[in-house]
């Protein structure tokens, strides 16, 4: 069955980048806190289509490491990967900030990934016009509605992590070749 | 009242920074400067804007987030507060987002061409305990003061 939404128990993972630039610190997914604590953010969740990318850990056989090497060649050796449960991504509420959208985890099987997921909203972002009124949305509001939905989501990912820690810790890139 | 002085009265505060050149305290323009070189990055540093098919900021967005900096930073060391190194970065070209992370909490400022917005919640209590609005000189010291946990 194709697109079926994911039950609230299973474990998702996301690919979190490490890219240490003092200087651009707007590339950076996550804070490292001087108390070892870890703040995700909502760029772990950036997606050009609206749609922010997952994978199914159970698909996986559990295994991180195959979402880690999933990106761009320069990022594979540093990336680190953190969980988050379909059920936290399925419990976001409609509300204004988010254009009372419904959120929701649905599998999205690519040859090149078998357990590729994705995080849709409906009425989906790229929508111009709100199906339940009518109403046309502007590009800025539907992007600041985007940002707003990566916040929670980010937060979400946060308790996650410091609850479980990582399900693959990122490497440093200065100690990498 | 906003931070790029459409509706600012400078006699009405005296902690206005007329320029780079009014801050005496190295701590305080040292902290400056790095953040406005982190301003300037957004449009010549554009690997993550190619990526994600991104249009840097604009002239005017960029000149809007220097003078908030600048603003903010000398209201906060005026204050005797502490400053934290935020991170800057942009997904439009009319928009900037500045953010600033405790360990306990977030503040998020979103600038565009007229004003600022501020997005502000405990860290792991994003779905219940967000708050949101205008982010300006009256309120500035008290979201500063409620994100380091000072009374």
């Amino acid at each position: 069955m194709k697109n079926k939404q994911l039950d609230n128990a299973e474990l998702l993972y996301l690919r979190v980048r490490n890219i240490n630039l003092i200087l651009d610190k707007s590339k950076h997914d996550y804070v490292v806190h001087p108390n070892g604590e870890i703040t995700i953010r909502r760029y772990a969740f950036r997606d050009r289509y609206f749609q922010t990318s997952v994978d199914r850990a159970c698909i996986n056989t559990f295994d991180p490491a195959v979402t880690k090497n999933g990106d761009l060649p320069e990022f594979r050796q540093t990336n680190g990967v953190i969980g988050i449960y379909a059920g936290d991504i399925n419990s976001i509420e409609p509300c204004e900030e988010i254009g009372n959208r419904e959120v929701f985890v649905i599998q999205d099987e690519l040859p090149s990934n078998p357990a590729h997921a994705k995080i849709v909203a409906k009425p989906d972002f790229s929508d111009a016009k709100n199906p339940l009124d009518g109403k046309n949305i502007t590009k800025n509001k539907r992007n600041s509605q985007f940002r707003q939905l990566r916040l929670k989501e980010a937060d979400l990912a946060t308790i996650y992590i410091r609850n479980n820690g990582w399900c693959l810790e990122p490497l440093d890139p200065d100690i990498i070749d | 009242m906003n931070f790029f002085g459409n509706e600012y009265n400078a006699n009405e505060n005296s902690l206005e920074i007329k320029s780079f050149e009014d801050i005496n305290e190295s701590e305080m323009a040292k902290n400056i400067g790095i953040v406005l070189e982190y301003i300037d990055n957004l449009s010549h540093n554009n690997s993550y804007l190619e990526e994600y098919e991104i249009q840097p900021p604009n002239k005017k967005c960029i000149d809007n987030a220097k003078r908030l900096i600048i603003s903010l930073i000398s209201e906060i060391y005026s204050n005797g507060l502490r400053w934290i190194d935020p991170y800057v970065s942009s997904e439009e070209e009319d928009h900037i987002l500045i953010e600033w992370y405790t360990d306990e909490r977030q503040l998020h400022l979103e600038i565009n061409d007229n004003d600022v917005e501020y997005i502000a919640f405990p860290t792991g209590k994003a779905d219940s305990e967000m708050r949101d609005g205008k982010f300006n000189y009256k309120n500035c010291i008290s979201h500063w003061k409620w994100l380091i946990n000072e009374k």
